[in-house]
């Protein structure tokens, strides 16, 4: 291709050499193999966990929140720390494919897709926990304003809970959609390429008859501009109206204004952790080192950098404010953090989400795959300890010291927990076997990126 | 049937023209001679061994005109029902019915719902309780319904019916010749008392009584200094000093409830005589040393000092104190001095020695017909603890070939249980009536199953004064008798208790009315004067008392619980101590200092050891307790009981010594740390107020100089950022007395009684999730040795701008127009968000199903106030269903609401004057009104301008 | 309806833009053309106009966020008022969350939908195929044979680099799989 464009200043997004039959080859061979050993191992065990958390959760169900640690002072502890924990995961996938989109960030191509689907499931997971944390799941119906013949009796708008109810679920059905326009074209490569009938006829269904013509491209590229639009004030508004489930409570420790902006970035940190620690692993088993470059990996690992000292202003400022602000609960609250019974937590999320990143300022560290794949994984610990941190220390210990109490959760809180990991890497998987885990398309339109 | 009998109701409550109303409905319905004789042939009558006769039919109606509340039991199957088409005028479904009673020494008021007893609550038409009541009274419906109340009589471990058990028991006692003796417990029952006199001769039977919780040397006292022995009678509201030597008068000393609605009247600011002051000398935290303005944490060693000290110093008795003591004396002679006539000294020691020479002192201060009385009694029965020892000894030798023990429990309770046991088998006919079966009554050959107090006729002199009536407000439950009846069938006594105690009483009073009122008050009751010359050889006796060597093991009387019969009551049991806040168990309190040597901490296992005895039992450190005592509750450790009493807690009774009376403080002995914890179910675990503006308290000189004293907090500048809804009509708000208040706790069972507020047992409420609606917190303040104390009543504080309402997705709470924070059951999805967001943590969550499933407990649950199911949350409702009833008795009287028409569970069972009030602040002339206008009025929590409704009066100690 | 196409087979981009610029100078009429990914310029080449969605977007947003407000204010203020934290029964402030997130999803959807529409996209639609590599890594040119004189063309699109210029005849009816 000897016409192709040139650049000297960077390097190509795909590293070797390729037809665009290759690429085509290279990410959706891997549809049409037998599964590997690798995989099969994965998927068992994660399916088995999902298998035990959902027995724990119809226990649960089926016998009472009493199943669990809480108490009458501590009335959210587990659940909603992973709800938050979740749903902070859940961010990343948006934000790579709308806001890099939006900022022509043309690496993004080969990391989108499968950080969309990381959304999408993340998500999934993070809606259970409002789900089973009510004391009577199968009312929750009640919270949809819809015509009943209970008076009608209306929902209340003013209620943080039911803002999660409406961004959640708009967030949930808009990157759904997002994420499947974007997977028509790939569908129907895959349909064109495949030799079973079966195969073709499922992929032909799915691909809505998508056959490349210019003129769908056209609206297709603007309506991607358009939901990358929407979806970039949409995602940092769900986060911020997680955020208000405590920033408008009288609780001190919840009571904060910085918590929108603290909790976005904190989101974005753990998303980005996430998708390391899944990508790391995805390119390793399915040999896409020449798509999923280093070049990503560093560049994720430069924005956790920034989000990670982002996270750590916020708590300073905490505790900048719970002094200044000479309130003395708001002072108790967070010496109590540092110093009281759970000292341990707090510090551990300290040293992995403000301390620990710092290793990133150094090129050696930040593309060594192990090394990124570890810290990965540690600052998703440090951010389940954040909001642990946030919601159990806050509450254990508020107004009237009468009611102190301390919390410990259950074995049923815990394998609810292990469930959703086994639910969300479950999806993962099964994703990776049936949908090209990379933007085809995409990528092959930033195949000639500054390549001779 | 259900009809007919409620008919009855009529006369009870004071108008008597129903009976004629019955014997029409009975006669329009023409009912044949059979059916009619069935119909009152199974149940109704029974339990007064009646024979079922025509005849006998109209002694029956008169009787059961006013016996009718206890036909409305629902356990009577229901023969003929005739439809409420022709109902009568008294039983209106809804609508309850209310039956003055009696329980124990307090004056009561049952309320009934179609029959069934659901609530209980002080009369307030005696002058002696003034309308309180206290734990155990509130709790006591329970107990009526308890399931492991025997079903019937026993002859030798075999269930029989009445007629045999008579036969038997009177054959075995006419051929018995030997001693036959009927032990009770102590008795202020006329009617009681003049019955088992007539029987004495009858049956050649000698009566003692018998207390587990004895106070035998306050009579044998007064015997010596007033030549009568009985016990003596207080007036707090007239001392302007109260010096008490351990004594628990507030708690479980003596008429707690009298005594706080006295001594509360005094701690109120605005008193025409002041504020009293109180002090206490105690070597255990008490609930009264908790509200004493000086509390001195002392050994019974200086508390014998002091007592002498101040003798000396008042009776020029030649005694030198320790050093020690010496300030505290001075500043008791200082006060009880200045206050000649209006001071009052009190020791809660049952010992001889020590309570004549408080006699002596309160002789010498003039305080005799001011603020303490001995009072000539129209009857009474002490017990003598010495007489009690003695017949254990007969029993031993073989003299007594017959005993008769009347709800009485020495094979639990006695202090040489397993003497008394031995001895007892060796008795030929061993007759035993009990409510619910005892290790005594395992022991029995006759167990006669006894009528709890609401299913029975008596009288009980409340005071020297007062005469309260007890009538049965239900047909007993199970095969049980009233056993004075029983006794009356052994003697061949022909005719039913009733028929005897009407007799006996319709010639002084009016009958009716006295079924009405349930109080009857004998005037120009004659005071009896001080005799005694030289009291100074008690003073010897007590200055040769030598303590033993080691710990001294207390042995005390837990609120509530009392001697331990009443055990089988989840209320009681899930009731936190006052002092303590724990539940379910009893401990070794001990003293932080005591711990510290000994590394011991809450939980830990101990073996208390008075070298005789031996248990072993978790600690709790107890601010406020001796370096040198270890303080254990008695009423525990049940070998046989109900599943709530059973094998709880250790029994500590054995630690009592007898020289000539009980003596609980007499043990000395070894704790030693053992392996092992046992965790402690207590409701609030953090003690200090972290030196926050939780309650505001200030001294009685600074409030003198500045009503507003100690309520002069920077006030925060209330904004309102939008403007306020209409707060027209009626606006409910609450005051709480924070110097009235004395963390007695009946009001938190009176609340769980009402509003059918579960009960979680130990396991839950170790996991922190007690449901009640309504709890007293705690702090401590100052030195740990000699703490200052702080009760607070902390309940939903319905605030204007709820914090709870805003976080509901779906609209379960909400604020009513006037002014309640209400809790939508059936809206409720259980997200506890509500709960978390409550700055007072007074939200209470239904973690589980919580167990209504017993068909008798289940009984005792309030129609007006739905069951919660598992997954919603609840809270205090201010009783929004009395004050629904209250709206709708003055619309349907055609008649504004008055203040006072409403009185909230909590509030009507106070046993303090105006601890709790409650009413409309837009009516300008309410009681509430006044309250909020008070200088001493604040909110808790007020920068978080919330707008409580729920008020606080700042506490004033009188120092 | 069957219908002859001529199609001019490339196989890189590049190509097929020079080729679709000289056939709008030629002002061949182009039927359509087919590529695995969109290629820039390629717009203008086949004078395609500036794409309707945003109005689409614009009008689905404002009509989410009246139906928000008017949902929220009628409930909480005009059918069953409730009086909630002391709060007016119009809290406006409190409704903005949800009023701002019902925009974005009325928006997003109605785009989508909108998008699948107008392009005659939905499941089991049969896909209309000129080339079976037209969505894998050929690109392809399409005119309606009796539109274009076919030998004209194969020269000049040979010339212009084409792999292969063939007649096909081609479904272009709807039709599902």
């Amino acid at each position: 291709m000897s016409d192709a464009h040139v650049s000297e200043l960077r390097q190509p997004l795909i590293t070797e050499d390729r037809t665009y039959k290759q690429i085509s080859e290279d990410i959706l061979d891997t549809l049409e193999e037998k599964p590997s050993k690798a995989w099969l191992a994965g998927f068992s065990i994660s399916a088995l966990f999902l298998t035990i958390g959902f027995l724990t959760v119809a226990y649960q169900v089926g016998t009472g929140i009493g199943t669990w640690g809480l108490n009458k002072t501590v009335g959210w502890s587990w659940d909603i720390t992973n709800f938050v924990f979740w749903v902070g995961i859940g961010h990343a996938g948006t934000l790579i494919s709308a806001v890099l989109l939006i900022f022509r960030q043309r690496w993004r191509t080969a990391i989108n897709r499968a950080a969309e689907a990381m959304t999408i499931f993340a998500v999934a997971c993070a809606g259970i926990f409002p789900l089973i944390h009510a004391g009577r799941p199968w009312l929750l119906y009640w919270v949809f304003p819809y015509p009943n013949t209970r008076g009608p009796l209306w929902v209340n708008f003013r209620s943080p809970l039911l803002w999660d109810v409406f961004a959640i679920s708009t967030y949930l059905t808009v990157s759904l959609v997002f994420w499947y326009m974007g997977l028509l074209p790939d569908l129907a490569t895959v349909r064109d390429r495949t030799k079973s009938g079966l195969r073709r006829f499922i992929y032909g269904v799915l691909s809505f008859g998508w056959n490349g013509s210019n003129r769908t491209w056209h609206h297709w590229e603007v309506m991607s501009l358009i939901l990358a639009g929407l979806a970039t004030p949409l995602v940092l508004s769900v986060h911020t109206i997680v955020s208000m489930d405590f920033a408008t409570s009288v609780i001190p420790g919840w009571h904060t204004t910085i918590f929108p902006p603290y909790f976005v970035a904190g989101a974005i940190f753990s998303g980005f952790a996430m998708v390391l620690t899944l990508l790391i692993i995805t390119r390793k088993v399915l040999n896409w080192e020449n798509y999923i470059t280093l070049n990503h990996i560093e560049n994720m690992a430069k924005v956790i950098v920034v989000t990670g000292m982002m996270v750590g202003l916020a708590y300073g400022t905490e505790f900048f404010m719970a002094w200044y602000s000479g309130n003395e609960y708001e002072r108790y609250c967070f010496i109590n953090r540092a110093t009281g019974p759970y000292w341990w937590a707090y510090w551990t999320m300290v040293s992995c989400n403000v301390l620990s990143p710092q290793f990133f300022w150094f090129k050696k560290l930040r593309t060594n795959l192990v090394f990124v794949f570890i810290m990965s994984i540690i600052v998703n610990i440090g951010m389940w300890f954040e909001r642990f941190v946030i919601i159990t220390t806050s509450l254990h210990r508020d107004f009237l010291p009468s009611s102190w109490v301390m919390y410990s959760p259950t074995w049923v809180e815990i394998w609810t927990f292990i469930g959703t990991f086994g639910l969300f890497f479950t999806l993962f998987f099964i994703f990776i076997r049936v949908l090209p885990g990379i933007a085809v398309a995409e990528v092959k339109s930033v195949y000639k990126f500054a390549r001779k | 049937m259900s009809n007919m009998e409620n008919n009855n109701c009529g006369t009870s409550c004071g108008c008597g023209t129903q009976t004629d109303g019955y014997w029409q409905d009975v006669e329009n319905k023409v009912i044949d001679q059979k059916t009619l004789s069935q119909e009152f042939s199974d149940t109704e009558f029974d339990s007064f061994s009646v024979k079922k006769s025509r005849r006998n039919f109209l002694k029956i109606m008169g009787f059961s005109v006013s016996a009718l509340p206890l036909t409305g039991c629902i356990k009577i199957p229901v023969k003929k029902a005739l439809p409420y088409l022709n109902k009568q005028d008294n039983v209106i479904p809804g609508v309850a019915n209310w039956y003055a009673s009696t329980f124990e020494n307090t004056p009561v008021l049952v309320k009934t719902r179609e029959g069934r007893p659901i609530k209980i609550e002080g009369n307030d038409k005696s002058m002696t309780s003034f309308g309180g009541a206290n734990s155990r009274a509130q709790a006591s419906v329970l107990s009526l319904y308890d399931s492991n109340r025997l079903q019937s009589p026993m002859v030798e471990g075999s269930n029989v019916e009445w007629e045999e058990f008579d036969k038997k028991l009177k054959e075995a006692f006419l051929t018995d010749t030997t001693k036959k003796v009927l032990v009770t417990s102590s008795l202020t029952s006329p009617t009681t008392i003049k019955l088992i006199n007539e029987l004495k001769s009858k049956l050649n039977i000698t009566h003692i009584a018998y207390d587990a919780i004895s106070t035998s040397a306050f009579g044998k006292a007064n015997e010596k200094t007033h030549g009568e022995n009985t016990a003596s009678e207080y007036n707090f509201e007239n001392a302007n000093v109260v010096v008490s030597l351990g004594a628990d008068f507030l708690d479980t000393f003596g008429d707690s409830v009298a005594n706080t609605k006295q001594y509360s009247r005094r701690r109120k600011a605005k008193h025409a005589l002041g504020m009293n002051r109180h002090i206490q000398v105690e070597s255990t935290m008490t609930l009264t040393g908790s509200n004493a303005d000086y509390r001195y944490t002392k050994s019974g060693a200086d508390q014998r000092d002091i007592l002498l000290g101040v003798y000396a110093a008042i009776t020029g008795y030649g005694y030198v104190a320790q050093s020690q003591n010496k300030d505290i004396i001075t500043q008791i002679v200082k006060e009880l001095k200045s206050n000649v006539g209006k001071s009052l000294l009190i020791s809660g020691y049952n010992d001889l020695n020590t309570q004549v020479i408080v006699n002596k002192i309160n002789n010498e201060l003039k305080n005799y017909g001011s603020t303490v009385f001995v009072k000539q009694k129209q009857a009474e029965v002490l017990a003598n603890d010495n007489d009690f020892a003695n017949l254990v000894n007969e029993m031993n030798a073989g003299k007594v070939s017959s005993v008769i023990l009347v709800d009485v429990n020495p094979a639990y309770n006695y202090f040489e249980a397993d003497k008394f046991s031995e001895a007892f088998k060796k008795v030929k006919n061993r007759v035993v009536f009990t409510v619910a079966e005892t290790e005594t009554s395992k022991l029995g050959n006759f167990v006669g199953s006894m009528n709890h107090a609401y299913e029975s006729w008596s009288d009980t002199m409340v005071s020297s004064s007062e005469l309260s009536i007890t009538q049965p407000v239900i047909q007993p439950l199970f095969g049980s008798r009233m056993w004075t009846e029983s006794l009356m069938s052994i003697a061949g006594v022909s005719g039913s208790f009733y028929d005897y105690l009407k007799s006996n009483l319709s010639g002084k009073l009016n009958w009716n009315q006295f079924l009405h009122d349930g109080i009857y008050t004998y005037s120009n009751i004659k005071e009896i004067s001080f005799k005694a010359s030289s009291t100074h050889s008690y003073a010897n006796e007590i200055k040769s008392v030598k303590d033993g060597s080691g710990m001294n093991i207390i042995t005390y009387v837990k609120s509530g619980i009392g001697n331990g019969d009443m055990a089988n009551n989840p209320f009681i049991q899930e009731l936190p101590n006052p002092v303590t806040k724990a539940t379910w168990d009893n401990y070794a309190m001990i003293s932080p200092s005591f711990a510290k040597e000994n590394s011991l901490t809450l939980g830990d296992l101990v073996e208390v050891s008075n070298g005789k005895y031996t248990i072993k039992l978790p600690v709790i450190v107890q601010p406020g307790t001796h370096a040198n005592t270890v303080a254990v509750a008695l009423g525990y450790g049940h070998k046989v009981g109900g599943k709530v009493s059973k094998n709880l807690g250790v029994n500590a009774y054995p630690f009592i010594t007898l020289n000539n009376d009980f003596n609980y403080s007499g043990s000395f002995g070894t704790v030693k740390k053992v392996e092992g914890r046992r965790d402690i179910a207590q409701t609030q675990t953090h003690h200090s107020m972290e030196g926050r503006d939780i309650v505001r308290e200030t001294t009685f000189s600074d409030y003198l100089k500045n009503p507003k004293a100690g309520n002069q907090v920077k006030k925060p500048k209330t904004v309102h950022i939008y403007p306020e809804h209409d707060k027209g009509g009626h606006q409910w708000a609450m005051a709480i007395n924070l110097s009235s208040c004395t963390g007695c706790s009946s009001c938190i069972i009176s609340c769980s009684a009402e509003n059918n507020v579960p009960v979680v047992g130990r396991q839950e409420v170790i996991n922190r999730r007690e449901m009640h609606w309504l709890r007293i917190d705690r702090y401590y303040k100052g030195d740990e040795n000699q703490p200052e104390v702080t009760h607070m009543p902390m309940l939903c504080q319905h605030c204007d701008n709820a914090p709870c309402e805003n976080v509901c997705p779906v609209m379960a709470t909400v604020q009513s127009s006037d002014g309640l924070n209400q809790q939508v059951y059936n809206r409720c999805v259980g997200t506890r968000y509500c709960a978390n967001n409550c700055p007072y943590k007074v939200r209470r969550f239904n973690w589980f199903n919580y167990d209504h499933s017993d068909e008798y407990a289940r009984l005792s649950l309030n129609p007006d106030v739905s069951v919660r199911t598992r997954g919603i949350m609840e809270k205090c409702s201010m009783c929004v269903q009395r004050i629904q009833e209250g709206k709708l008795t003055a619309k349907r009287e055609r008649r504004a609401l008055k203040d006072g028409d409403i009185k909230l569970a909590c509030q009507q069972s106070c046993p303090a004057d105006d601890g709790i009030v409650f009413g409309d602040m837009n009516d300008p002339n309410s009681s509430i009104s006044k309250y909020l206008a008070d200088e001493r009025k604040y909110v808790v929590l007020e920068e978080l301008n919330v707008q409580p409704r729920v008020n606080y009066l700042t506490k004033i100690r009188n120092k | 309806m069957k219908k002859d196409f001529l199609l001019a087979i490339f196989d890189c981009e590049e190509k097929l833009l020079k080729s679709a610029e000289k056939a709008r100078d030629k002002n061949m009429e182009m039927y359509d053309v087919y590529t695995p990914f969109p290629v820039h310029g390629l717009d203008d080449a086949m004078g395609i106009k500036r794409s309707f969605l945003p109005y689409v977007t614009f009008v689905a947003g404002a009509v989410g966020l009246g139906a928000a407000l008017v949902l929220q204010i009628w409930t909480s203020a005009v059918d069953w008022p409730t009086i909630i934290g002391g709060k007016p029964f119009i809290s406006l402030p409190a409704f903005i969350p949800i009023t701002f997130e019902v925009t974005v999803l009325f928006a997003a959807h109605s785009t989508v939908a909108a998008f699948l529409v107008y392009n005659k996209l939905f499941p089991g639609k049969k896909a209309m195929i000129m080339h079976p590599e037209q969505t894998c890594n050929k690109f392809v040119m399409a005119f309606e044979k009796d539109k274009v004189s076919v030998d004209d063309a194969s020269i000049m699109f040979k010339e212009l680099g084409a792999v292969e210029v063939v007649v096909q005849n081609v479904d272009t009816k709807l039709s599902w799989y």
